[in-house]
């Protein structure tokens, strides 16, 4: 091989397959021509310099999102194959249901890509629509989950000056769904036709309707495809931080948030979690892609405390149906909850007019001239609050302000109570009851 | 059996995704600049050929065909955009990427610059071709085959890409040789 041979041909040594025979002549030159030698250095400068530093590499969630894709298209495809099938009526509305689910989901996602707050948040929000997917196909859920509350108290008093006190819920997503929480000494459950709030320790048996607010804000660990609705919706919103990592068999996706609400008073302001800076910690399976386990921190001035830790969801288990019956012990019976009350002397007035009512009527130990203040409560819990309360002595009453969601509002009072102790607290008073009627809800 | 089937399709493609996703990746960034939009373009094009193909194992070469699946993308893409060159003057100020991939982002939005800067100084046909064989490392046939041109003609695209670029990076040298 001569220079010119060589120089015309050593561009095919920037490919492997280039003929052995051509390969080797062409180094042989090389290995013996400076000139040549000069050139083919020359080459591999130029052939170096489009080389990129940086290692081109696919994103680390790509293959799952692919794979979250051809799932979800297996499904809308079985789909499309059962409905020619000819199915009943229940399935077809089942479907319908998924079809307006899945219409969101795929305009959600659509609205996602062209946000500017990136990928991170594109693939979480892909996430969280592929786990509500998955969730649709479960039967039941077992929850094991520590609360920061006083267990003797509702199960919607939560704050960070309470311990961590364990709870354990159970659902059937039968037709009616049934469920049950509990946490130690009170027991809140529903039949699928009733809610049934059993405190043993004070024989307390309360009966209300489906919807009663017995466990309030846990209410939204019942369906946990509703708090990934409310993530997958604000995810990036709010300046919103999320951060994805896979390990093993389990896909973390972690979420900052900024406190939202109306702030104007503090009060309310780390009192609830939409209401809190807050760091949420979710846990899926990567496999099924359902959630395993979710921690929720408090964010105040560089401290954070963890307000509540499901350390486990196991879906899908053998749950006994007794779970969903409360026996009460002989001479208990269920006390119905009405709220639909009357009372004209506690409608059509200021909430700082009705604490003074209140407070006046307890000063006087009577719990029964105007009963209607403590609709929500029953009969033991009332008789709680009559020997706890029952003779105070009014020091001062507030003026009363409203706080972050809160439908009531806080009256500030001071109080002496007859075992001599001064009680400086704000009395939680709502009337978002059929009647307008203020009733107390809390701060007592 | 049909579950069974379902399944042994998304193992098959599983395996297809691991094995090219890299590649396919890297083609689709180094003619769009953009890691958000690569990332649909590979997504999309593996979705689609899941949904009209499903058996790959019926397809003779598989990798021809993913990379001519995802250059028509990439075809696709810039038709839409109309300007290549108006994507690469939009980079600086593009889609902001969340926390951890905004570094990385960054690091391989300047490797596409500094390289697409390099290949200006050839024609379109010579970087393209460059391109494939450097960045995505197909041999001369594949290259041909992706393009439909013959074997010769892609070579002689290569090296003539190449001592241009030579001339360019070395100017001085050259016109001493000269």
């Amino acid at each position: 091989m001569n220079c010119n041979d060589c120089k015309n041909e050593m561009y095919q040594l920037a490919d492997e397959n280039t003929d052995s025979t051509l390969r080797t002549a062409l180094q042989e030159h090389i290995a013996s021509c400076q000139s040549c030698s000069a050139a083919y250095e020359e080459m591999q400068t130029v052939l170096a310099s489009l080389k990129p530093v940086t290692e081109i590499k696919a994103p680390l969630l790509l293959k799952q999102n692919i794979i979250d894709h051809l799932r979800k298209n297996d499904i809308n495809m079985k789909q499309d194959k059962v409905k020619r099938m000819g199915i009943s009526p229940f399935v077809k509305r089942v479907l319908a249901v998924a079809a307006v689910i899945m219409a969101i989901v795929i305009t959600i996602f659509i609205f996602d890509k062209n946000d500017a707050s990136g990928n991170t948040v594109r693939a979480a929000s892909d996430f969280f629509a592929i786990s509500i997917k998955a969730n649709e196909l479960i039967k039941n859920m077992s929850i094991k989950f520590s609360i920061r509350t006083d267990p003797k108290d509702n199960f919607d008093v939560i704050g960070r000056e309470y311990d961590l006190v364990g709870h354990s819920l159970i659902k059937t997503f039968d037709n009616p769904e049934k469920w049950r929480v509990e946490k130690p000494g009170r027991i809140v459950l529903c039949d699928g036709i009733n809610q049934y709030l059993w405190v043993p320790e004070i024989k307390a048996a309360v009966k209300g309707p489906k919807n009663a607010g017995f466990i309030n804000w846990l209410k939204i660990l019942l369906d946990p495809s509703s708090i990934l609705w409310k993530e997958k919706e604000e995810s990036g919103a709010n300046g919103s931080k999320i951060t994805m990592t896979e390990k093993q068999d389990k896909l973390f996706v972690v979420i900052t948030s900024k406190a939202q609400g109306n702030f104007l008073n503090d009060y309310m302001k780390n009192k609830t979690f939409s209401e809190s800076d807050n760091r949420r910690e979710y846990v899926f399976d990567n496999k099924t892609k359902l959630l395993k386990g979710l921690k929720i921190f408090l964010l105040e001035n560089k401290k954070e405390t963890l307000i509540l830790n499901i350390e486990n969801i196991d879906y899908d288990v053998a749950i006994d149906p007794a779970s969903f019956a409360i026996n009460l012990p002989n001479g208990i019976d269920w006390k119905e909850l009405n709220l639909a009350v009357t009372n004209e002397n506690l409608s059509n007035i200021t909430s700082k007019r009705a604490a003074e009512l209140i407070f006046d009527a307890m000063s006087k130990n009577d719990f029964e001239t105007d009963k209607e203040i403590w609709a929500q409560f029953n009969f033991v819990s009332k008789k709680i609050m009559k020997n706890k309360y029952g003779g105070l002595q009014v020091i001062k009453i507030g003026e009363s302000f409203k706080s972050g969601s809160y439908p009531g509002e806080f009256i500030p009072y001071e109080v002496k109570l007859t075992d001599g102790s001064i009680k400086k607290w704000k009395l939680a008073l709502r009337n978002d009851n059929p009647n307008k009627v203020w009733m107390v809800d809390g701060g007592l | 059996m049909e579950e069974t089937n379902s399944r042994n399709q998304f193992n098959e493609f599983e395996k297809i995704i691991t094995e090219f996703q890299d590649q396919l990746f890297r083609f689709a960034f180094f003619r769009t600049g953009s890691l958000a939009d690569s990332q649909d373009i590979v997504q999309d094009v593996f979705v689609n050929i899941f949904k009209n193909e499903k058996h790959l194992s019926t397809i003779n070469n598989v990798k021809h065909y993913l990379f001519r699946s995802i250059s028509n993308a990439c075809t696709d893409y810039h038709r839409k955009k109309k300007n290549h060159f108006e994507s690469i003057e939009k980079l600086n100020d593009s889609k902001i990427l969340q926390e951890n991939d905004a570094s990385q982002h960054l690091l391989m939005t300047e490797e596409f610059q500094r390289i697409e800067k390099i290949l200006q100084n050839v024609p379109d046909e010579q970087a393209e071709t460059i391109r494939l064989r450097v960045l995505d490392n197909l041999s001369f046939i594949e290259i041909a085959q992706l393009l439909v041109q013959p074997v010769t003609t892609v070579k002689s695209r290569f090296k003539y890409g190449i001592d241009k670029l030579k001339q360019v990076l070395h100017p001085k040298k050259h016109l001493y040789e000269l």
